[in-house]
């Protein structure tokens, strides 16, 4: 049995265009049932989500795309991205602020900031001045400081000449050639240990995208779940995919990897009712999962 | 069953704030600040909540099963972690990480209070007393400062939170209000202020379309009804999902470069409705008019349709209504080039969908009565 979801999407918290409310909204209009904001990195969208969820009737899943590399720092770097699902539960209280991967995330807000800051520090005057006439940027904290995204529309609205310089700049967060090693620099391996001793379930996140397609294999049999329909898959794949979860036992994840900056690729299949007690840690009765 | 314990995460969340074990004081009395009496139902439907403090989110939640709006009577706690609080407190300051680690180790050290200003139905405004915000460790060790519980007044419209904490500079002592101080909207409506008259909402709830009054209980003779309909609600009787906005293709910015991609127009909407106050008998037209950021959405990004209907004394038995309700996509005025391969001309307006909200044909009953 399978519930209609999208439980990975982005927000302009990291390099989506819409609001976490928006972001609800828009899901909800579609008539998801269960739906999750799996942001890079950071989870600052996750409490208004959780809300605007609520509110909507719909089950919320707080999450998080984590990233790591293959490769890092040799030849052949990539960035290799992996999913962690949280229960529902630990939206209850504080708990969420605890998570490691949460805190981490307050720490990528910070670093993004810096990075930023240290772009339009290289502008011209009159180019900086263009960006940020009154200096306002640098004062705000890094929670609300802008993300990728929002970043990227203030450069082009404000001069379309250097959305060049800050994309090709901004590549540095995450690469070895940054300063942001300690960050990024894990291997999936790592990160899936990571996301497992925060108590989170761990996805692979559309595993067609990366190159080397051997080492994948092998993070792909370390993993609980695979992100099986994604827009960034073609049918034929994402049903080799589902095959292979379901031969070997996975768990898998049906979503969109939507970031609102292209037509909306709604997923062609739910999420199996399983995988979604597996992340929530709770069995869902029958007639519950008919009414969701 | 689960239907609703699955979707209710704000009561659960809140539910477990109501678990920490720090609690101080003891719950104070309902005041009547305007001295008015009430046969109201508000009390009834105003069960206990939190206000509770996530990083730069504030929430209101109910912690008993109810939704997520404040009536006159509701018992509130107001609730934050101490990380948040030194956050918020020391948001950028480096330097002062003596304190921070200081306030960790001792957060009976750290001075921090809640405090609420109520606007009152004319306007004027008034503080409720501080709250200290007491620490104790709650759920998985977490430092949580939890307030006493007050009980929100009645003839109050609004309430304002405050959360203020004393940071030294220069060894000087200095209280910051962290909500305000970092543009965290902090302000909610309360509802049951303006009794007799009472507002009948029509939203939406999972799936499904909702309406009730708010203050509870049936329509009052006399007294005025304002009739409001949400934007989630419109959205589901277009069924905005299968309506195509798209007004042509642009050029899209992101991370891997420019792409052309679809250019969409706004989506408005025009509500009208038929309101009888007499049962059915007669219909009389009402136009509604576009509430942005309306009190009982408290979101800043929504909005509702709303217009207030005057219930004569002796009408009765029912008001029925049936809304009308107009799609239509507005086509921005964009410059020669902007748009590519434009479906519309530049300010075009399009009607996308024209359909009725009237409870398959029924018109939706609300009772008078007292």
């Amino acid at each position: 049995m399978y519930v209609q979801t999208d439980l990975h999407g982005h927000t302009l918290h990291s390099d989506g265009r819409a609001t976490p409310e928006e972001y609800v909204e828009f899901r909800r209009q579609l008539g998801m049932k269960a739906i999750a904001v799996a942001d890079h990195d950071l989870m600052a969208a996750v409490r208004p989500a959780a809300a605007a969820a609520a509110r909507a009737g719909m089950l919320f899943i707080p999450a998080m795309e984590v990233t790591a590399h293959l490769h890092y720092g040799a030849s052949g770097e990539e960035q290799f991205h992996v999913l962690a699902y949280y229960p529902h539960a630990v939206l209850e209280g504080f708990q969420l602020e605890q998570k490691f991967l949460y805190k981490r995330g307050l720490k990528v807000q910070e670093r993004w900031k810096e990075l930023v800051l240290e772009w339009l520090s290289g502008l011209a005057a009159e180019d900086r001045e263009l960006l940020d006439p009154a200096g306002e940027l640098s004062k705000k904290p890094a929670p609300t400081f802008p993300a990728l995204q929002s970043m990227i529309l203030l450069v082009v609205e404000k001069k379309r000449e250097l959305f060049e310089s800050f994309r090709d700049f901004h590549q540095r967060f995450w690469h070895s050639s940054g300063p942001n090693k300690d960050l990024f620099g894990w291997t999936p391996e790592e990160a899936i240990a990571a996301i497992r001793a925060d108590g989170a379930v761990d996805v692979i996140a559309h595993p067609t995208r990366y190159r080397d397609k051997e080492r994948t294999a092998k993070v792909i049999d370390e993993a609980k779940g695979i992100e099986v329909y994604t827009s960034r898959h073609k049918a034929e794949v994402a049903e080799s995919f589902r095959a292979l979860a379901e031969a070997k036992g996975k768990h898998w994840t049906s979503s969109s990897d939507d970031h609102q900056n292209a037509k909306y690729a709604m997923p062609p299949c739910g999420t199996p009712v399983r995988t979604l007690e597996r992340i929530c840690k709770q069995t869902f009765k029958l007639e519950s999962i008919l009414t969701i | 069953m689960i239907k609703v314990r699955l979707l209710t995460g704000v009561t659960a969340a809140t539910a477990a704030v109501l678990s920490f074990p720090a609690l101080t004081g003891c719950a104070g009395d309902a005041t009547a600040e305007d001295g008015s009496s009430s046969e109201d139902n508000t009390a009834s439907v105003a069960g206990s909540g939190a206000l509770t403090l996530h990083g730069y989110s504030l929430t209101h939640g109910s912690t008993s099963g109810g939704d997520d709006l404040v009536r006159a009577g509701e018992k509130l706690k107001v609730a934050c972690s101490l990380e948040d609080v030194l956050q918020l407190l020391y948001a950028g300051n480096a330097g002062d990480r003596e304190a921070i680690e200081a306030a960790r180790k001792d957060p009976s050290s750290l001075k921090a209070a809640a405090r609420i200003r109520y606007t009152k139905t004319d306007g004027a405004t008034y503080d409720a007393p501080a709250m200290p915000l007491a620490f104790a460790p709650g759920a998985g060790g977490v430092l949580v400062g939890q307030s006493q519980e007050v009980v929100v007044p009645k003839g109050a419209r609004r309430m304002k939170l405050e959360i203020s904490a004393e940071v030294k500079l220069a060894g000087v002592p200095v209280t910051r209000d962290l909500l305000a101080s970092h543009a965290i909207p902090a302000e909610l409506p309360i509802f049951g202020a303006y009794l007799p008259n009472k507002m009948a909402l029509f939203d939406t709830e999972g799936g499904g379309r909702r309406s009730r009054i708010v203050e509870g209980g049936a329509v009052r003779p006399g007294a005025r009804l304002t009739l409001a309909v949400t934007d989630w609600r419109l959205d589901t009787v277009v069924d905005k999902s299968r309506l195509d906005t798209r007004i042509g293709q642009k050029q899209n910015y992101g991370r891997f470069g420019a792409t052309l991609g679809d250019a969409f127009g706004a989506l408005e909407y025009e509500v009208s409705a038929a309101v009888s106050t007499d049962g059915g008998k007669t219909y009389q037209p009402l136009g509604l008019h576009k509430v942005d950021r309306p009190d009982v959405l408290n979101n800043a990004s929504r909005f509702t349709f709303e217009e207030g209907v005057d219930v004569a004394a002796g009408a009765g038995p029912a008001v029925k209504v049936a809304f009308h309700v107009r799609a239509v996509l507005a086509v921005p005025s964009y410059a020669p080039g902007e748009i590519q391969n434009p479906r519309y001309a530049p300010g075009q307006r399009v009607v996308l969908a024209d359909v009725w909200d009237n409870n398959g044909g029924q018109d939706y009953t609300l009772p008078i009565g007292r």
